[in-house]
């Protein structure tokens, strides 16, 4: 694990870089303070918008007016109302105030002695020109019927870092409001500000904690059905579009360390490590990294994982997919690996290639239905005498009924063999794997893998209709029907499963999604409801 | 006759400027002088319109609706940067019935204005609490602005040329791999929405393809990826590397259709057999593969 440590030490060092790449002339911390500072995140402009007796600091300015328009994306603060600028070489008067916080240039509109438009820079009037202002610099966003995501009279602002609100109110339209002593809204537009290295849950709730323009700490409230609620923090770290460090912690239930890194280390090469580390009685490390290159015609990628004290790694190439156009599509990929299985039987350690095909038509469409199949095929050839085949047949068909209801269709069968050529079972003594016989959870016995020679069929149907309201508001409907072989009573998939899933936007800024499962002649249970829940804004 | 007067205003306008550099027009104390020097102001195309100036009107008007910055000392200022004046005998009303108004001309407030187009000055003004609707364009007032004129803007704060910020409903139309599987979700995520990787679900359209609108004003500026619900399982490139976002800038446009291919999911394994577990093992003690779909 050299390589892991190496890379290890490489993400610290750049993640200790990171803060200084994303200097900029800007003011570092902005004090708002009105009678009312609203916070619009929405989708054309992130706008900070503050009425009443509005008083902003930075650095040693103060601006103060009647109202204030920030548009945080562009770093621009319009002021108006009677405004007064303090603290720069000398005081500004005026009734309009635009000011640039990249570069710090200004226009100022003033009445004395006539109407007039100054463009100021450093907020020194001894140099300022007197121009008219271009159309719209003075505009303001129409906020008219508009909710704000958030409410206060007091924000600090870190430009392009993040905006924090005390005490805050989130004003949802459906009653009362949602009062916090504090709230961090993130403005870094860093795709990589929200990676996650905790497992994936049902529900996950984020809490910003400490922003920074390269760097977030946020609390998250999970709920999943095994550890039910649990609460993680986690920190992530970005340096451009160049890595990301995300170490995630688990501390209460599922006690559980993770850890995701990623670089590109030039165009078209790139790595990733991930580890995670699970506390108690049954702590193990789990390490996984991965080193991909693309070429022009082929992508090569290694892969080595940790799992305990087993191992394994492996090299893959891969064509791109292609397109033979009104035909089909194909993809073929070949790999070379070795596993370590500490303890295993009957080898702990073995070599094995691998090939695997693509192949997928284009979609066509008969009688207003869209139609679309694909089929994959893997091998894996171990040391001799073991393989495993895998091939996958998919059809799938979409028919749009009316302007709000869809109709989905999916046909999938797929066959693994999973075998010892050559009888191989009995002339290496593996004999049957203990105890031959398995239970099922309800205590049903069934015969073990060699009765079927590791051979095992699924035939899935699923049929989903997505029926769609107003805006985001829709209900879903979907049956999946389960026809394997072998299946067993308690054990495999379940036979047939039917999920409807609501999705409600009950305000602008609050949106819910509710689903209910329940699984039919599976395990002795003919009612298994199962229920998902998430809200976001 | 019209040359005299036009003269007048031209030396009216010097002194009123050889006077604001003086101080003697009663510029706030605590307020910095403004050294505008002389010789540019010569150079400078005298206003249209002065503080003093009263010409005489000429029955026709033109109508211009916009946001108030302020009103006072006789002039109504715009979001558009420009001061205009008022008629003394302006009439204030409602924007909506015509009536009378209990609104007070203030910052933020909408309004509809009648310009008189021989005097310039404003003699009608409705007022509104929500925008209005265009009338004339701002080329048709923009000669009675008071104000002096430079042909230099400030370049930092010039607003980007060519965008009129109104509405432009953008449909998103993805195209995602074969091997997507069937029950999942597909989602946009965006820097505007701080990079939740659920921030916009898609609606499906066929088996492989899937489809959003939202409006965004023209002009903006947008980064976005695909995702199936998580950061795990967003989409990658075409050689299965991490992508850069995609950009998407919204031009001025009556509707917009943006078509996507999504080539990858980044938590695809490619190229391991799906064999049930994460390390592959030469004895398999599960028999039975669960699809992860399930």
């Amino acid at each position: 694990m050299r390589v892991a440590r190496t890379l290890v030490a490489a993400t610290i060092a750049f993640v200790a870089t990171a803060g200084l790449a994303c200097a900029e002339l800007l003011p570092t911390k902005v004090d708002v303070r009105a009678d009312s500072v609203n916070f619009f995140p929405y989708a054309n402009q992130t706008l900070l918008a503050a009425e009443g007796h509005v008083v902003v600091r930075f650095g040693k300015r103060t601006i103060s007016g009647d109202a204030l328009r920030w548009d945080l994306q562009k770093n621009r603060l319009t002021m108006t109302g009677a405004v007064r600028v303090i603290g720069g070489p000398a005081e500004i008067d005026g009734v309009a105030y635009e000011r640039d916080l990249t570069s710090g240039n200004a226009y100022v509109m003033r009445i004395d002695p006539i109407p007039a438009t100054y463009a100021v820079t450093g907020d020194d009037m001894r140099t300022a020109a007197e121009q008219p202002a271009p159309p719209g610099t003075f505009d303001a966003a129409d906020l008219d019927g508009q909710r704000p995501y958030m409410r206060s009279h007091h924000a600090v602002v870190t430009p392009n870092a993040a905006v924090r609100m005390a005490p805050v109110e989130f004003p949802t339209g459906a009653g009362p409001s949602l009062r916090l002593p504090t709230y961090l809204y993130t403005l870094v537009q860093n795709q990589y500000i929200n990676q996650s290295a905790a497992p994936a849950t049902s529900f996950d709730q984020p809490f910003s904690l400490f922003g920074s323009p390269a760097a977030l700490t946020a609390a998250h409230l999970r709920y999943d059905g095994i550890n039910g609620v649990t609460e993680a923090i986690d920190q992530r770290l970005v340096d451009r579009d160049k890595a990301y460090l995300v170490a995630s912690v688990l501390p209460f239930r599922d006690k559980q360390f993770d850890l995701l890194s990623f670089q590109v280390i030039r165009p078209g090469l790139q790595q990733t490590l991930s580890e995670t580390h699970t506390f108690g009685a049954d702590g193990i490390n789990i390490s996984s990294y991965k080193l991909q290159e693309s070429g022009k015609l082929l992508t090569q990628t290694l892969n080595v994982n940790q799992f305990g004290a087993s191992n394994s790694a492996e090299f893959d190439l891969s064509t791109y997919e292609h397109d033979i156009r009104h035909l089909f599509g194909y993809q073929l990929r070949a790999s070379y690996g070795y596993d370590h299985n500490f303890d295993g039987f009957p080898y702990t350690n073995d070599y094995r290639i691998g090939g695997y095909g693509l192949l997928t038509s284009p979609s066509f469409t008969i009688a207003g239905m869209s139609l679309q199949a694909k089929y994959e095929y893997s091998l894996t050839a171990y040391d001799y005498p073991h393989e495993v085949t895998t091939g996958t047949t998919t059809f799938t068909a979409g028919k749009q009924i009316n302007r709000s209801v869809n109709l989905f269709a999916q046909v999938q069968f797929e066959q693994n063999d999973n075998r010892y050529r050559d009888f191989a079972v009995g002339r290496i003594a593996l004999g049957l794997p203990p105890p031959g016989i398995y239970r099922a959870s309800d205590g049903t016995p069934f015969p073990g893998y060699f009765a079927y020679v590791g051979l095992n069929t699924y035939r899935s149907y699923e049929l989903q209709s997505t029926i769609n309201g107003r805006g985001d508001n829709r209900v879903q409907l979907s049956v999946y029907y389960n026809n394997d072989f072998p299946q067993f009573h308690g054990t495999g998939i379940e036979p047939l499963f039917f999920n409807v899933d609501i999705v409600e936007r009950i305000t602008p800024s609050l949106r819910i999604e509710l689903g209910r499962g329940y699984s039919f002649g599976w395990n002795h249970e003919y009612l298994s409801p199962q229920y998902t829940f998430a809200i976001s804004p | 006759m019209r040359t005299l007067r036009h003269r007048c205003y031209l030396l009216i306008a010097l002194l009123a400027i050889a006077l604001a550099n003086a101080g003697a027009l009663g510029s706030a104390p605590a307020a910095a002088a403004i050294p505008t020097p002389l010789e540019s102001a010569i150079m400078q195309t005298p206003p249209p319109l002065d503080a003093t100036a009263t010409p005489s009107p000429s029955g026709q008007v033109i109508k211009y609706s916009g946001q108030l910055l302020d009103y006072r000392d006789g002039f109504a200022f715009f979001t558009t940067g420009d001061a205009f004046r008022v008629d003394p005998n302006v009439k204030l009303d409602d924007a909506a019935t015509g009536g009378p108004t209990t609104l007070v001309p203030e910052t933020r407030l909408y309004a509809r204005a009648t310009f008189d187009a021989g005097s310039g000055g404003i003699v009608e003004l409705a007022l509104s609490r929500t925008k209005l609707p265009d009338e004339a364009s701002y080329r048709d007032v923009k000669r009675f602005a008071v104000a002096l004129s430079t042909p230099y803007a400030n370049p930092d704060l010039v607003p980007a040329e060519g965008f009129n910020g109104k509405g432009v409903p953008v449909t998103f139309l993805v195209e995602v791999p074969p091997k997507t599987p069937f029950a999942d979700q597909i989602f946009l995520a965006t820097d505007i929405s701080g990079w939740s990787s659920t921030a916009i679900r898609m609606d499906r359209v066929d088996a492989l393809h899937y489809r959003v609108t939202r409006v965004f004003a023209s002009g903006t500026r947008l980064l976005y990826r695909y995702t199936r619900g998580s950061w795990q399982s967003a989409d990658v490139d075409q050689s299965g590397l991490a992508m850069k976002p995609r950009l998407l800038l919204v031009k001025n446009a009556d509707y917009r259709v943006v078509r996507d291919i999504v080539y990858n999911w980044q938590d695809e394994n490619q190229f391991a057999p799906d064999n049930g577990s994460t390390l592959p093992t030469p004895f398999n003690p599960v028999p039975f593969n669960i699809p992860p779909h399930h």
